[in-house]
């Protein structure tokens, strides 16, 4: 299933609110509990609770997710056993605004393939809620960017200061403060890296 | 140099409890909210943190980020769920006697006026 949109933000800003994972809990009716497993500066590892759209099933998945490059990322799950993945491809389309297209394939093999009209309308109506619900977040990030808006730190001080019309490059992995929500795995990349 | 912006009736903010207004001549985006000492106060409303939106939360007693819960001081604007730079800035505040509003026959209950002190940045 494929899923095309436009939106009034830089392709930076959408990404940065798909790579956002704390926002999902207070913004998304659906999502609830989480934790991330690992994260490196272009994956994520987590397992969260979520909530399925009008059957209001809850269940538990883990979500791997993996920048592909700049401004596309991939991203597995799994729903009622089944393997999802879901690609998204975001280009900036001009001035402040951008293109994404969302990818959502199903592995689904024996009797699973039985779940695939259930799959599809579930998709469909996951998609556009949580497209709704994240289009302030969007473009109000933008707008406040736009104002010279520091993370951490927010607005500069004076009135004259708050212009900016540089491009806005996200790092990752998300900053975040020292108290807050940390991987349960930590593992530095020299760590994982085979060494002869 | 002082201005000052209208932001909202006494009467609308006593019946909403909070208002979140974008102030453009002042490239901010303000919320007014009633304390649980029924207290005017005025603060930016642009978390710190990512840039989401503050909102009162009148159970805690606090003003809270709809887009990740931190939470912030109604006092003095500092951020409660983690140790960070920046902080909600407080608008000072007067309230005038109602003026006749232009397409209204009615006198408007007391107005709110936001106050933004540039020197004092």
């Amino acid at each position: 299933m494929i899923f095309n949109k436009e939106i009034n933000c830089s392709a930076s800003v959408a990404f940065w609110n798909y790579w956002d994972q704390e926002h999902l809990e207070h913004i998304h009716d659906g999502y609830e509990k989480f934790q991330i497993i690992y994260e490196d500066k272009d994956l994520i590892f987590s397992v969260r609770e979520v909530i399925l759209p009008l059957i209001r099933l809850k269940i538990t998945t883990p979500i791997f997710m993996k920048q592909l490059d700049k401004n596309n990322l991939i991203a597995f799950g799994i729903i009622f056993g089944v393997l999802s993945e879901t690609k998204v491809f975001i280009n900036d389309i001009g001035h402040d605004k951008c293109s994404i297209k969302v990818i959502y394939k199903f592995y689904l093999n024996g009797w699973k393939k039985l779940l695939r009209p259930l799959l599809k309308y579930l998709t469909k109506k996951w998609f556009q809620k949580v497209w709704e619900e994240d289009f302030v977040l969007k473009t109000r990030r933008q707008k406040v960017l736009k104002y010279n808006f520091k993370d951490f730190v927010g607005l500069p001080k004076k009135i004259n200061d708050r212009i900016n019309n540089d491009e806005y490059i996200l790092k990752l992995p998300l900053a975040r403060p020292k108290n807050s929500l940390a991987p349960l795995i930590k593992i530095k990349r020299e760590d994982i890296e085979f060494k002869n | 140099m002082q201005s000052k912006i209208f932001v909202c009736s006494k009467k609308e903010i006593l019946k909403k409890k909070y208002i979140n207004i974008w102030v453009e001549q002042w490239k901010d985006e303000i919320i007014v909210f009633l304390d649980r000492k029924d207290k005017i106060k005025v603060f930016s409303s642009i978390c710190p943190h990512f840039g989401g939106e503050i909102i009162f939360d009148e159970i805690t007693n606090e003003l809270k980020c709809k887009w990740h819960n931190w939470r912030f001081c109604v006092d003095t604007g500092k951020c409660l769920t983690h140790k960070i730079i920046g902080r909600l800035k407080s608008y000072d505040f007067e309230i005038k006697p109602g003026i006749l509003k232009k397409y209204s026959a009615e006198t408007v209950d007391n107005d709110i006026y936001a106050i933004l002190q540039e020197n004092n940045e």
